[in-house]
């Protein structure tokens, strides 16, 4: 790609951008992923399902977060790269997670989900050649600590250990983009400071997990420093994205982007929680079964309830991009985002702190299903978007009388008919 | 680059209309109807629109940025130019180039009709 001119979309009607033919499969590979971590979840959740592999069933956690949505991303940043090597970043996530799944022996699958992590530094360091910026240094250090993680990984810690660095891959990857949309909204140097400070106490506390090592935490053992540290990063971004967000004006908004912007406030409100769970608790063991302590709402709070909101906002925008077909908004979208949310609570306040394994079971499955939900429903709307469209509505119509608009394309059905003629005066 | 946000609007592109073919003006009011869904602001109020010019040949030459390199976006917001602009007359394709150069500024390139709704600070 030129540095300088991006990615070129020469289009002659009625074709539009082309989107490579590996795509399709990369994102199958992804729900294949998906699959698979939902069914070792139910597992995890005590349910009486198989457990799926000896494999599978420890790799819930690495499987989830640099399997799948390690490619999503990684495809993502692809596309939007737009050169041909960038796709090795997805490829190698999708094979090393598929590998996972599979039981692939010998250590095959952490290995290529590894190198992944290095094609995605790889395709950030581009883009930071290309624009030099805070945001894009931000978007660079997630994916370092990708690599970090399945650095880890490899080297046999045991996932307890590493877990931060899951955490900062995907906290790093969100806020980064945060950070950059919020320019919309002002530029001014102190906002910029406030982040980078937020970012670099989180950072230290990933660095200072590092000195509890490689083996399990004990029961009972002392509370590693670094993740408490890391607890404070947390809620300190939080606290930046409550204040300086975007999404704090598009909530004001219609349609999509009203969503997404709710999508996004209530994933804000989980990482907070989960930071408070990280800065206060500091727990970070695992029983392998049942645990009524912190460590199922230390996890599931950033996991889901922030993490999967994101995904749940961005799908409407992010598919259609990497896919290249519309995923047209129906206010349907927020039943399952209003599931995920109440079905957690449900889960960590039932389960992990009230102590029902009833609540905590429940919480879990229907965690699942609003994830199965969501998708199934993105999916029939992406499947059956031959249909013109929705497009999305502007926060507020300006004032029109543009030449041509006869001649231009179908309205919103959202936007009455004299929408256009009723506009807002400047 | 300063984006007062009125450029064109209202005014009669009479060699388009004489023409039967839409001149420049027309083409970036047209674009008013591409909206970025997370924000629900044009792209023409956003800034990132930069150019636009109709060849000999009826194809329409869209010069624009994203926010940034690193932005999912793209793919989303050339689709959205194609579909605006393919039913167009006079207009027989869609060029959709992404540069990089100038990188966008919203201090200067966001209409203030965009920061206001945004609720701009500095």
């Amino acid at each position: 790609m030129d540095p300088v001119n991006g990615p070129r979309a020469a289009l002659a009607a009625p074709g539009r951008r082309r989107r490579p033919p590996w795509v399709p499969p990369l994102i199958a590979a992804a729900v294949v992923m998906l699959f698979a971590g939902l069914w070792e979840g139910l597992f995890y959740l005590g349910l009486p399902v198989p457990a799926g592999g000896a494999t599978l069933s420890q790799d819930h956690g690495e499987l989830m977060v640099l399997g799948f949505l390690g490619t999503l991303i990684a495809l993502e940043r692809a596309v939007a790269l737009g050169s041909t090597w960038g796709y090795l970043a997805p490829v190698a996530a999708g094979a090393g997670g598929i590998a996972i799944v599979i039981g692939a022996p010998g250590k095959v699958g952490e290995a290529l989900i590894g190198c992944g992590g290095v094609m995605l530094v790889a395709i950030f360091a581009a883009i930071v050649r290309i624009q030099p910026s805070l945001h894009n240094v931000v978007l660079t250090s997630a994916a370092v600590c990708w690599v970090v993680a399945a650095g880890l990984w490899l080297a046999g810690w045991d996932i307890s250990r590493f877990l931060p660095w899951l955490v900062g891959f995907l906290v790093l990857t969100i806020t980064g983009e945060r950070l950059e949309l919020s320019r919309m909204t002002g530029t001014s140097r102190r906002r910029r400071m406030l982040f980078a400070a937020a970012a670099g106490l989180f950072a230290a506390g990933l660095l200072a997990s590092l000195a509890a090592g490689p083996a399990p935490a004990t029961p009972g053992g002392p509370v590693p420093a670094g993740v408490r540290v890391t607890g404070a990063g947390l809620i300190a971004l939080a606290l930046w994205l409550a204040r300086y967000d975007v999404a704090r004006r598009t909530i004001r908004g219609h349609g999509v982007t009203r969503y997404m912007a709710a999508a996004l406030l209530t994933g804000y409100a989980w990482l907070a929680v989960a930071g408070g769970l990280w800065a206060g608790v500091g727990k970070m063991a695992d029983s392998g079964a049942y645990d009524p302590g912190a460590y199922d709402a230390e996890l599931h709070a950033i996991f889901l309830g922030f993490v999967m909101s994101m995904i749940f906002a961005h799908a409407p925008v992010i598919v259609p991009s990497v896919l290249g077909r519309p995923l047209p908004f129906r206010g349907y979208l927020y039943v399952p985002l209003a599931l995920l949310h109440v079905s957690l609570i449900l889960r960590l306040a039932g389960g992990d702190w009230a102590g029902s394994t009833v609540a905590w079971q429940w919480g879990g499955s229907l965690n699942e299903i609003a994830v199965l939900l969501f998708l199934a429903m993105a999916a029939a709307l992406v499947i059956t978007s031959g249909r013109p469209a929705r497009r999305p509505r502007q926060t507020r119509r300006r004032a029109a009388g543009a030449p041509g608009n006869a001649a231009g394309p179908a309205q919103d059905p959202d936007v009455p008919a004299d929408g256009h003629a009723q506009g807002l005066p400047r | 680059m300063k984006n007062t946000g009125d450029a064109g609007r209202g005014r009669l592109d009479l060699p388009s209309l004489l023409g039967g073919q839409p001149g420049p003006d027309t083409l970036r009011d047209l674009l008013r109807d591409v909206i970025d869904p997370e924000i629900g602001i044009n792209i023409v109020d956003l800034g990132l629109l930069y150019d636009t010019r109709l060849a000999s040949d009826g194809t329409a030459a869209i010069r624009m940025t994203l926010t940034t390199p690193g932005c999912p976006l793209g793919g989303y917001l050339t689709d959205a130019i194609h579909d605006t602009l393919q039913d167009v007359p006079g207009v027989t394709g869609v060029d959709v180039q992404i540069v990089w150069d100038p990188p966008w500024n919203p201090d200067e390139m966001m209409s203030d009709w965009a920061k206001d709704l945004l609720g701009w600070t500095r």
